[in-house]
Order: C-alpha cells, then sequence, then structure tokens
C-alpha cells in the first residue's frame, strides 16, 4: 500500500513542472500544443467543403457521427509557404474547452516533454511571421524553437463568443449524441 | 401493510406514469363524449394494469383505489352509470392522487397521502350517491388544480404542499393541529390515568369525551375526513363507557389503548409524544396486548385473504381496512352490550348498536362481501326488533348478541383471538344471565314480515322509507304479542330452541337463494364482458403493435452503446486504411514479384472481396450509428399531450372555455430539449388562458366566439424549431404593463416613452412583473414569464411576443434544433452531395436549356405563367459541375412566399436526415442550416432553403442595382426578397 502511495506520489513530483507538448510542422515553423487538449490525431481525413465560409475554414469532418469544423491552420496563421507542395493530411483534432475542433497541419513529429519553466513568453516581435497574440509562449529545443500556440485565441475572438454561447449545449449534445 | 418490493418499483413508477398520462388523454376525450364505450374501456386497461402491478408489488394504497376505480369503470362499462361530469371529475381526481402516490414512490418508496376521502367520494358514486360528493368535489376541485398546477416542477412553486394528508393541507394548519392533537391527547391520557382505580371516572371521561371533540370540529375544519370519522368513532366509545360508568358498571377502558394506536399510525408525529409512560402500567399492558392481538389478526389476515378471496373479491390493504374497522365496531359494540340488561338507557343502546352494524354492513357490502352483508342485515333486523321491544318496556335478554358474535366469528376466524379475550373481559358478567327472552319470540310471527322487506331491498342500500316500513312492520307484531301477552315460561323455553335455529337459518337461508341468484350472473357478465374486452383488445393489438410498440431502456445504455458505434465507426475506417494498404502492397507485389496471372487473379479477388465487405461493414455501422441517435428522438407530442390536461384544468372553475387546437406534434427533438420546454409552455399556456383570454360574457361583448381558441403550434424553420402559443384573447395591454412598471419601480416614465411596443411587450419578461390585479388561483404571482423566459434561453432558445389589443397574442417559443430529424431531397452537384428539406420542395421539373431565358442577367425559366429565377448550384457553391447541358433538373424551393428554383445535377431521393449544426463560423451566411452524415458516411450539408433565397436575392438586387444603373430601359420588376 505504501509502496504504491510512495510511487504515485513520486510520479507527481517527477510529472511537476513537466508539460507535455504534441509537436507539428505547419510551413516551416514547428509548433507544440499541450497533450491533454489534442483528442486525436487523423491522417487523410476527407473534410467536406463548406460553400460561402471563411476562408481559412477548410470544410466539416464526420468525427465518428460528429460534425467537426476543419481549419486550415496554415491559412488561419496566414504563413506562407515555398514549399507548399507537400501534401498536408494531418488533422488534429484539438478539445479547446470542450468544443471540438479541427487542425490541418503539415506533419505530426513527436511527443515532446519539457519543462515548464523553459517555456518563455512569446518575444514582442513577430515570430516566423505570426502575429504574437496567438502565441502563447516558446521553447527551445535541440534543434531550435517550438512555438506553443494558444488556441483559444487562435479561435478568433468572435468565433470565440459565438462557439461560447453554444458551448453547453453543444457540450451536452455532444455527450449525449457521441463521444 | 405488506412490504412494497422495491426491486419491481423502478418499472412500476415508469409503466404507471405512462399509464397515467394515457388515462388522463383518456378522460378528457370521456369529457367530451361521455358515453363513448370504447373511450372507457381504453381507460379501464391501464386502470386495470395499474392495479395488477401495484397489487402485486405490494402497493395498497395504488391499488386500492385503482380497485376502485376500476369498478367505478365497470359501472360505467356496463351503463349502469352515466358518465356524468361529475363522476368524470372524481375519476380524473382519483387518477391525479394516483399520479400523487406514485411520485410519492419514486420519492420517498412510500405511500404517503391517503386515498380516503377519494375511496370515500368513489364509494358514494358507486352507491349511486352522486350529489353527496358534487359539493366535496366543486369544494375541492379549485385546491385540486391549484396543487396540481404547483405540483409541475416549477422553480417558482415553493408553495408545494407535502403533508402527510392527501387533502390539501397548508403545512401550517397541519402543525396547528398537530400541536391540539398533542394537547388534547395529553389531556385524555392524563384522564385515562389509572382510571381504573379513581374515584372521578364520570368527570374523567367527560373531559375525556370534551378533548375528542374538541378534535374532532378541528378535523372536519381542516378537512380531514378520515380523522374526523376516527375520532367521531372514539367518542362514542368513550360515550358508551361513560354511560357504563354512570351506571356503576365496570368497564374495560382498554379500547382506549386501541384508539391511541390508531390515532398513532395517523399522525406518526405524535409518536414521542404518545410514547410517553403516561399510562398506567395495568393498561399499557393490557394496550400491549390489544396492539398484539390486532397486529396478530392483521397478519392473519393476510393468510386467510386468500381465501376470502375464493369467493369474493377483494384486495388486502382494503381487507385490513375492513378488519380493522370490524375490531373497532366489534369492541364498542361489546362494550355496549355489556351490562345492558342493567341499564336504563337500553333502547338509546340498542339503537347504537343498530347503528355500528349498519356501519359494518355498508363496508362489508361496499367491499362486496355479500354474505357477510346478508348476517349484518339479520343482525340489525333482530336488534330493531329487540329496540322496539325495549321501546315498548318489555324485558328484553339480549344474549343473541353473543350467538352473533360468534357467528361473526366464524366468519372472521382471525377475530377469534380477540373476540375470546374481550368475551372474557366484557361479556362475561353478562353471559350468566342466559335468559331467553320474547322478543325473540315476538319476532317470530314477523319473521315473513322481515323477509319480505329484506328480500325487497337485498339490493339496495338501507333508506328511512325501508326503515319505517321494519318498524311498522315489526309495530304490528309487537302489538299482537303484548296483547297475547299471558305465555308461560316454560313454553318460552320450549319455544326459544326453535327461534335461535330460525334465527341461525335465516340469515344462511338468505343467503343460498340470493348468491346464487346475484352472484352467477354478475360473474357470467363479467366473464362475458372479460371475453368482450380481451377480443377487443386482441383485435387492437395488430394496430397497438403499429403504433406503439416500446422497450424502457436506461437513457445511459444508449448512450454507452453511442460510444460504441463510435468505436465501430473508427475501426472500420482503419479497415478502409488496411484495403488501401493492401492496394498498394498489391501493386507492389505485382511490380516486385513476378506474380504469375493465377496469383494476381488471387489477390485482386481478395482484395475485391475486402472491400465489399468492409463497405458492407461501413453500411451497417452508418445505419447503426444513425439508428442509436434516433433512439434519442421524441415527438413533441410527447409533452403537447399533457396540455389538454392543462386547459382543462385552467378552465374548468372559469367561465372561460377555451379549444386548444394542436398542430405540429409530431416534430421531433431530442428527449432532453423536449422535456426542457414542457415547463416553460405550461407556463405560457397558462398566461394565455388565465390573461390572456376573456371570460365569455367579455368576449361575446366585444363580439368574438364565446369560446375561445388557443394553438399550439409547432413547426421548424430553417435550424430552428419554433413552438406558437396563439390566443385570440385581449392581447397585451400596453399601458397597463407600463402603469405597472412605473408601480413596481421596474422602468422610469422616462425609459418607457423611449420604448418600442415591442420592448414594453417584452416587460412582461421581466422578473417580478405581473399585470393581474390580484394574485389568482393560477397566475399573477410575478414569476412566470421571466422564468419562462430563462428557461428557453437556457436551451439557446428565444421568445418573441406578437400581440394586438383585443385580437390576440401569439408567443413564439425558437428553439436552435441541435439535433431534429427532417425529410429532405438529396440532390447532387459536382461531386457534393446536399439535403434540401423537403418542406421547401415545391416541386422539381426537368428542363432543356434553352428554357431558361435570361432577364438582367439573371436566369429565368417560365413555370405554368410564373417567372421564376433560377440558381445553379454550381456557381453558387463555386463547383465544378458534371451537368448535361441539354437537360437539366430543377428543384423549386419556396420560402416566405418566394419561389426560385436550383439546377442540380442529380435527384437522388428522399431521406430522412438527422440534422447536426454547423458551428456558427462555418454556418454563418453560408446558406445552410446544418449537415447530416450521409450513407457512406460522408457529410452533406442541408440547405437553409430561406437563407439561400435571401442570399440569392441580394445578389439578385446588387447586379439589378448596377444594371438599372447601366440600362435605363424599365424591366418588369421582379419580386425581391425582404
Amino acid at each position: 500500500m505504501a509502496e504504491i502511495f510512495n510511487i504515485d506520489e513520486a510520479e507527481d513530483s517527477e510529472d511537476e513542472g513537466l508539460m507535455q507538448l504534441v509537436g507539428f510542422g505547419v510551413a516551416n515553423e514547428k509548433f507544440g500544443v499541450d497533450i491533454l487538449m489534442v483528442q486525436e490525431i487523423l491522417r487523410s481525413a476527407e473534410v467536406t467543403a463548406v460553400p460561402n465560409s471563411p476562408e481559412f475554414v477548410e470544410g466539416v469532418l464526420n468525427l465518428r457521427g460528429n460534425i467537426v469544423p476543419v481549419i486550415d491552420l496554415r491559412k488561419r496563421l496566414n504563413l506562407y509557404d515555398e514549399n507548399s507542395s507537400q501534401k498536408r493530411s494531418w488533422v488534429l483534432i484539438l478539445n479547446i474547452d470542450n468544443r471540438i475542433v479541427g487542425f490541418i497541419v503539415d506533419h505530426v513529429t513527436e511527443v515532446l516533454k519539457i519543462e515548464e519553466k523553459s517555456i518563455e513568453a512569446a518575444p514582442d516581435i513577430i515570430v516566423a511571421g505570426l502575429e504574437s497574440q496567438y502565441i502563447q509562449g516558446v521553447c527551445k529545443i535541440n534543434d531550435g524553437l517550438i512555438i506553443i500556440l494558444d488556441f483559444d485565441l487562435v479561435l478568433f475572438n468572435e468565433e470565440q463568443k459565438v462557439l461560447g454561447e453554444m458551448g453547453d449545449d453543444e457540450l451536452l449534445l455532444t455527450e449525449g449524441e457521441i463521444v | 401493510m405488506s412490504e412494497i418490493d422495491l426491486s419491481q418499483l423502478p418499472d412500476f413508477i415508469v409503466e404507471a406514469t405512462e399509464h397515467l398520462e394515457e388515462m388522463e388523454t383518456l378522460l378528457l376525450q370521456l369529457v367530451e363524449t361521455p358515453d363513448d364505450l370504447e373511450i372507457l374501456n381504453e381507460i379501464f386497461r391501464p386502470v386495470h394494469t395499474i392495479k395488477g402491478s401495484a397489487q402485486f408489488i405490494g402497493l395498497t394504497k395504488v391499488s386500492a383505489l385503482a380497485h376502485r376505480l376500476e369498478d367505478l369503470m365497470d359501472k360505467l362499462r356496463d351503463a349502469s352509470m352515466q358518465a356524468t361530469p361529475t363522476i368524470v371529475e372524481v375519476l380524473i381526481e382519483a387518477r391525479d392522487r394516483i399520479v400523487q402516490l406514485v411520485k410519492e414512490l419514486e420519492h420517498t418508496q412510500e405511500e404517503e397521502s391517503s386515498i380516503d376521502d377519494l375511496k370515500d367520494k368513489l364509494t358514494a358514486i358507486l352507491e349511486g350517491d352522486e350529489n353527496a360528493i358534487q359539493s366535496a368535489v366543486s369544494s375541492q376541485s379549485d385546491q385540486s388544480i391549484e396543487s396540481k398546477i404547483i405540483d409541475e416542477p416549477l422553480p417558482s412553486s415553493n408553495e408545494q404542499v407535502d403533508g402527510n394528508f392527501d387533502e390539501e393541507n397548508d403545512e401550517e394548519l397541519f402543525s396547528i393541529y398537530l400541536a391540539q392533537l398533542r394537547e388534547q391527547t395529553a389531556v385524555i391520557q392524563l384522564a385515562m390515568d389509572d382510571i381504573d382505580n379513581a374515584e372521578d371516572k364520570e368527570a374523567r371521561l367527560l373531559a375525556c369525551i370534551e378533548s375528542v371533540n374538541k378534535l374532532n370540529s378541528s378535523a372536519n375544519y381542516m378537512g380531514y375526513g378520515e380523522v374526523a370519522e376516527f375520532l367521531n368513532g372514539w367518542a362514542d366509545s368513550i360515550k358508551e363507557a361513560h354511560k357504563a360508568v354512570v351506571k356503576g358498571k365496570d368497564i374495560a377502558l382498554s379500547f382506549m389503548d386501541f384508539y391511541f394506536a390508531e390515532l398513532k399510525q395517523l399522525f406518526p408525529q405524535l409518536k414521542q409524544q404518545a410514547d410517553q409512560p403516561e399510562i398506567t402500567d395495568s393498561q399499557s399492558s393490557v394496550s400491549d396486548n390489544q396492539v398484539a392481538e390486532t397486529q396478530a389478526s392483521s397478519s392473519a389476515q393476510q393468510f386467510t385473504a386468500p381465501g376470502e378471496g375464493s369467493y369474493e373479491e377483494h384486495d388486502e390493504e382494503l381487507f385490513s381496512i375492513f378488519t380493522n374497522q370490524l375490531q373497532q365496531q366489534v369492541t364498542s359494540l361489546k362494550s355496549m352490550t355489556a351490562g345492558i340488561d342493567d341499564a336504563a338507557d337500553k333502547s338509546d343502546r340498542l339503537s347504537d348498536c343498530i347503528k355500528i352494524l349498519e356501519k359494518l354492513n355498508a363496508s362489508a357490502s361496499y367491499m362486496g362481501y355479500e354474505e357477510i352483508a346478508e348476517f349484518y342485515d339479520g343482525w340489525i333486523d333482530t336488534l330493531k326488533a329487540a329496540a322496539k321491544s325495549v321501546s315498548r318496556g318489555k324485558e328484553v335478554a339480549l344474549s343473541f348478541m353473543d350467538f352473533y358474535f360468534s357467528e361473526l366469528k366464524q366468519f372472521f376466524p382471525e377475530l377469534d383471538l380477540h373476540a375470546v379475550a374481550s368475551d372474557d373481559e366484557i361479556v362475561e358478567p353478562e353471559s350468566p344471565e342466559f335468559e331467553i327472552p320474547e322478543p325473540i319470540k315476538i319476532q317470530m310471527p314477523d319473521a315473513d314480515d322481515i323477509e319480505a322487506a329484506l328480500s325487497a331491498s337485498a339490493n339496495i342500500v338501507h333508506d328511512d322509507d325501508l326503515f319505517s316500513r321494519l318498524s311498522n312492520a315489526l309495530d304490528a307484531t309487537i302489538h299482537q304479542v303484548s296483547e297475547a301477552e299471558v305465555e308461560t315460561l316454560n313454553t318460552v323455553f320450549d319455544e326459544m330452541v326453535a327461534p335461535k335455529k330460525e334465527v341461525k337459518a335465516k340469515p344462511a337461508k338468505e343467503v343460498a337463494p340470493a348468491e346464487p341468484e346475484r352472484r352467477v350472473p354478475a360473474g357470467d357478465r363479467r366473464l362475458d364482458e372479460r371475453r368482450l374486452f380481451e377480443e377487443r383488445r386482441k383485435s387492437r393489438e395488430g394496430k397497438d403493435k403499429k403504433l406503439k410498440r416500446s422497450l424502457r431502456v436506461d437513457s445511459e445504455k444508449i448512450d454507452s452503446l453511442m460510444n460504441q458505434v463510435g468505436e465501430l465507426v473508427v475501426d472500420r475506417s482503419y479497415f478502409v486504411q488496411l484495403l488501401n494498404e493492401l492496394g498498394e502492397l498489391q501493386q507492389h507485389l505485382k511490380e516486385n514479384q513476378n506474380l504469375d496471372q493465377k496469383e494476381q487473379k488471387m489477390l485482386r479477388t481478395f482484395n475485391y472481396r475486402l472491400g465489399e465487405a468492409i463497405s458492407g461493414l461501413g453500411r451497417t455501422s452508418n445505419e447503426l450509428q444513425e439508428g442509436v441517435m434516433k433512439m434519442r428522438m421524441l415527438p413533441i407530442s410527447q409533452i403537447f399531450n399533457r396540455y389538454p390536461r392543462l386547459v382543462h384544468d385552467l378552465t374548468h372553475n372559469s367561465n372561460k372555455k377555451v379549444n386548444l387546437v394542436v398542430n405540429g406534434e409530431e416534430t421531433e427533438l431530442d428527449k432532453m430539449i423536449v422535456e426542457e420546454l414542457s415547463d416553460p409552455l405550461i407556463h405560457i399556456i397558462r398566461n394565455a388562458v388565465d390573461h390572456g383570454i376573456e371570460n365569455m360574457e367579455d368576449r361575446k361583448q366585444v363580439g368574438k366566439q364565446p369560446e375561445a381558441t388557443l394553438a399550439l403550434n409547432a413547426y421548424q424553420e430553417s435550424n430552428n424549431i419554433v413552438i406558437e402559443v396563439t390566443d385570440d384573447g385581449r392581447g397585451l395591454d400596453r399601458e397597463k404593463i407600463k402603469n405597472k412598471a412605473i408601480d413596481k419601480g421596474l422602468f422610469t416614465a422616462d425609459e418607457l416613452e423611449r420604448m418600442s411596443p415591442s420592448e414594453i411587450n417584452r416587460i412582461i419578461l421581466t422578473a417580478g412583473f405581473s399585470t393581474a390585479d390580484k394574485v389568482s388561483n393560477t397566475s399573477g404571482r410575478g414569476v412566470g414569464m421571466d422564468v419562462v423566459r430563462k428557461n428557453i434561453e437556457k436551451l439557446n432558445g428565444s421568445l418573441e411576443i406578437e400581440t394586438k389589443p383585443g385580437i390576440g397574442t401569439r408567443m413564439r417559443v425558437k428553439i436552435p434544433l441541435t439535433l431534429a430529424i427532417i425529410h429532405a431531397l438529396m440532390i447532387r452537384t459536382g461531386s457534393d452531395v446536399f439535403a434540401i428539406p423537403l418542406a421547401n420542395v415545391d416541386e422539381t421539373v426537368r428542363i432543356n436549356t434553352d428554357e431558361i431565358s435570361t432577364v438582367e442577367g439573371v436566369e429565368v425559366i417560365y413555370l405554368r405563367g410564373q417567372t421564376l429565377p433560377v440558381f445553379r448550384l454550381s456557381s453558387l457553391f463555386s463547383i465544378e459541375s458534371d451537368q448535361n447541358t441539354e437537360r437539366m433538373y430543377v428543384v423549386i424551393v419556396s420560402s416566405g412566399g418566394q419561389k426560385v428554383g436550383f439546377v442540380v445535377d442529380e435527384m437522388m431521393g428522399q431521406d430522412e436526415v438527422v440534422i447536426k449544426p454547423l458551428v456558427d463560423y462555418v454556418q454563418d451566411k453560408s446558406g445552410f442550416s446544418g449537415a447530416t452524415i450521409v450513407g457512406d458516411g460522408r457529410i452533406s450539408l442541408i440547405l437553409d432553403v430561406y437563407e439561400m433565397v435571401r442570399i440569392t436575392a441580394e445578389r439578385q438586387a446588387l447586379k439589378h442595382k448596377k444594371q438599372t444603373a447601366r440600362l435605363k430601359e424599365k424591366i418588369k420588376p421582379r419580386a425581391k426578397a425582404d
């Protein structure tokens, strides 16, 4: 009993200050998102385009009966990639405050363990052509810089408001319908 | 009391609730058509089912009430009784009581409310005494409406009463009464304290009588019929005891303990009080015995009950009530007969005995214990004869009472213990005086008369007429005998044996012929009816099966099933992925391994078959998914069906007549939303009836139909479900609203001045606002509409008010449909499949390209003399079209009076689709109201026709503008969307 307890504690203390990120790439940048926000990662998802929707909305996809909006992160972040021929087929399904949204990224790399304190605030200057308001922080790793995106802000304010209003109801529905 | 089978209870509650709902609907139909045998039969069915299950589980009250209802329904069905409004009202009330009991069971697993008042009412009806209950019904119905509405779990209903009694009682009053009860029982107990050795027995008993009487009158005032009756009995018993004491007799006062025990049962709250050791040792020991005996006898009843049931139908609870009463009455009977010989007030006592027996008789015949009733009849007659002779100053030996007591024991073996014990206590002193009386001899000659009278009245409950006839007959005989007064004692003794036999034989004889005669046909009739009923049910079952065959499932199970299905869909896509990989592998093998034809063919075949299997799996899993999802959908009729009753109740005691018109009840909504909508709608309807609709006189004065119309309408409007409650009442009085708003300090006059009419309308949605001058039964407390608004907003809905003074008000509840099923026309454009709500589709036509002409740069077609703009979906949605340029399909849709045609590539047929909302930033101004998942797992967008028309009209207007700027020539103006 006691041992188990100790082990648990030990794990806790080990976890403390550590953060796991899912790394992904868009254009030439590397990004990270808290692993707890990631619901799942899809490859080759069939996205249905929605005519007349905002440009950055790629469409919607059927996630086991739930219709999930898919946002093209590259378009959303206005990232220009010379090497755009690369097939972007990964969809990162994130749970942003119980709102399920898919983001199209170029590739998903790995799970990174970083110390929370190693995350630095975003520099005032614009990083990699991103407006810094989307950036939660940056973190140095071996081969460069990882940008931790603040997805709450990526779904811009107006969307947020709209989504927030629907939030509760949608959540209930989601739970009742299919999780 | 039998134990409730808790394991069965939840099922019972659900089942009963459903049956009760069904009953409600039917009862309301019955109000309209009281003679409809079909409806009566249909009401009988749920009642019968409820009774059966309640009995099975051991719910004594529910089953007793249902049983009584069933009896009444029986009478109504065989047309021996008319379903008058009064009766229907009682039926409804009884149904409500069962609802209440079921609710209590749901919360506390106990049946708390008493049902005795209703049982009395039903009995009264069954005995044809409609007038007696009329007043009771009307005096209570106000309250019952109130309580019923309060019963609805509205947040505002903090007045909900949860008394221990069925009667609508105020908690405050009840607590006052309880306090009084404590006080008086203390007085009584004090008085009874060691009364056996006390000098002032008389005074003490008088004090007791006084206390009991006080309690009785308060109980009457409170409307606790059951309690009052009980107290009456108690007072009578004490009076008897008092009389005996006055006569100097020694009276066992053990009956007091019996009453105390009863009282405790009635008022569990008294327990602590009653348990206080105020009773003397001797008494408490007696009381223990008594209680033990009562328990013993009541437990004995359970065993004897089935035996009894073999010849008479009854249930356990009734039976226990009956035996309780019996016990009580027999005790008082005995105490009355005790020492009657020396009592000066013999005739009073005898008439009291008769009264008691009449009570017993009534309950016996009410219970359907016909043999026992006959027996009582005989007893009563004997007693009456005795009373007569006593009043003539004759000396009467009442030993025949013992004979009857012993007979009674035969009927109720479980009484034995007690009866024997009481015999020892009370009757014993009297039994030595075994004297054979003249009265019995006197009775002899008039036995025929009595029998004649009896048989004439075999079925009828004793009434005054019968009494007087009986006494006349008796009078006559007594005269005769008193003239032939001189008889030797010997002859008396000789004849005594005979009369006794005679007396004994009499009940038996009467029973014998009467029973078969009456019971057999009754049985036959019932049997016939059952058969008929069964047949009818069978014949209906086929229909029912189609209409309503439901299985009750815990919603959690459905949710978990959903999850499983979700996983299945994931697995399927994994298979799809594997299939793709297999294809690649096949390619690879083909290119690099130099497979021969045969091997390649095998691989190909396998690949193909796997593909087939996977797409089959996909279809099945998608259907499964959709099916599970549909399980949660309920038609809105689930709640709409409740409202006729509401309206009925609201208008019941008013001079308003409201015709409720319901439309669109088949609209389907998620179960959760349906339930959430119920209460707000109740409030709106209540307001409409209470405030909006005028009474009949007022309506006539302003030239309206006296019968008001209240329309309930549900439909889908783009991605909302709209529920409209429209009344043709007086409309909102804005001036009044303004004044009230100022009165209540909600707004200043200035603010109101600036408000638009619709803003003023919305003031009624403000918390604490009510225009009612006084609080009525149903509304006016100012908590209504703001709660409605909050509840609807909770569902992300909105509430709109349209009103025209003098014409009516329409409340429009708009709920976004988060999950709803619609019929849609599936169409294809390019590679995308879209759904168009069928409700918006007027028709589909196939046209040749040359039928399209261009007006102002807009393509139009002429269809039966009408010019319709047509739009190519492919160009609207920037989709590459593969349409045949020669012939094309056009879907004509209409919205808001505007008709347009959409050119599509292919019609794919009609489908039922589950609407799933799109996130707002995707959906906004896109012209879609949602999406659905089609068979192959792909998403198909659902066209919001209204929005589409608006968008196209905008574009059109834009073009038009540009063109009119360019071209000055006049073109026929086309209809524009608003």
